[in-house]
């Protein structure tokens, strides 16, 4: 960064004087507490998929994010989840319910534009990387896997 | 809506308890033939201070055992397992035991257990069942 000249220094001073302060540690408190519920509701549903379909702990996880995944998108939709983000911030944001919102709230941002040059290529601006990223890492993965059985490294 | 910032956690919390609730230790024997073993094996998790609740089954060829962790110890589930994975193997070295600390696993053995003590299954119909429970045991997706 270039250097600050005085009267940078003292324009800084007056607005750090002026502005207000963030309450980052009340901001954590909500997040941590909206967060906690989430993974609440996400509990109870791969409780119900584990007593009610043929799902085990190990297996009931896929279905489960899923679903969760799906109350987001229908809660953004309705325009809730856009006030809980404002409310929670990073609590709502990074459970995986925020990849929901992430895909529905690019969807109805682009929806004038038209369904194909709207939506469906703005749809994933922002949660793309994401699946990008989980395609890749998984074929990284069972790449290396297939090669190592190949090789007989692992059976 | 405070009403549901209330009643919600609550509901919650009273409904996790339902899992933690213990039904065991009971044993259920198809055939005959592996009761000692079954013994046995139930001493052996009655005595280990990790677990809580178990449930054996033994059916024609194949044993299931399942059960519950104290959930301080859950961190250690994997490690748990595998020791009674290899003290099963080194006592019954002939014999395929199924060792699960799934709750569904648990669940669907609980359930063959009181259809059993119930009366209501043939000895065909339990081990068709527990072929299946041991089935989803290996499932992995």
């Amino acid at each position: 960064m270039a250097k600050q000249t005085a009267s940078e220094k003292s324009y800084q001073s007056l607005v750090e004087a002026h502005d207000r302060k963030r309450p980052v540690l009340i901001n954590c408190i909500k997040a941590f507490l909206v967060g906690g519920f989430i993974c609440i509701v996400g509990q109870a549903v791969t409780v119900f998929f584990i007593t009610f379909f043929s799902f085990t702990e190990q297996t009931a996880g896929n279905p489960s994010v899923a679903t969760m995944i799906f109350f987001a998108m229908f809660l953004t939709g309705f325009g809730v989840y856009d006030r809980l983000g404002q409310f929670a911030g990073a609590g709502s944001a990074v459970p995986v319910t925020g990849f929901g919102n992430a895909v529905i709230s690019a969807a109805i941002e682009h929806k004038t534009e038209g369904f194909v040059l709207g939506v469906g290529g703005n749809m994933f601006k922002l949660a793309g990387s994401v699946i990008i990223f989980g395609v890749f890492a998984a074929f990284l993965l069972a790449t290396i896997k297939t090669l190592l059985i190949y090789f007989g490294v692992v059976n | 809506m405070k009403k549901w910032i209330c009643t919600f956690p609550l509901m919650m919390l009273l409904g996790g308890c339902a899992m933690f609730e213990q039904v065991g230790p009971s044993e259920l024997i198809i055939h005959d033939t592996h009761e000692e073993k079954v013994h046995i094996i139930n001493e052996k998790l009655q005595k280990s201070e990790e677990l809580y609740d178990t449930i054996i089954i033994a059916g024609e060829d194949k044993i299931l055992v399942s059960y519950k962790v104290h959930h301080m110890n859950r961190f250690h589930m994997k490690a748990i397992e595998k020791k009674i994975k290899k003290w099963t193997e080194e006592e019954f070295p002939n014999q395929e035991v199924d060792v699960s600390s799934d709750y569904k696993i648990f669940l669907e053995s609980y359930n063959l257990f009181q259809s059993w003590e119930e009366g209501s299954l043939s000895i065909e119909e339990a081990q068709k069942k527990l072929d299946e429970i041991i089935k989803l045991k290996n499932e992995l997706t």
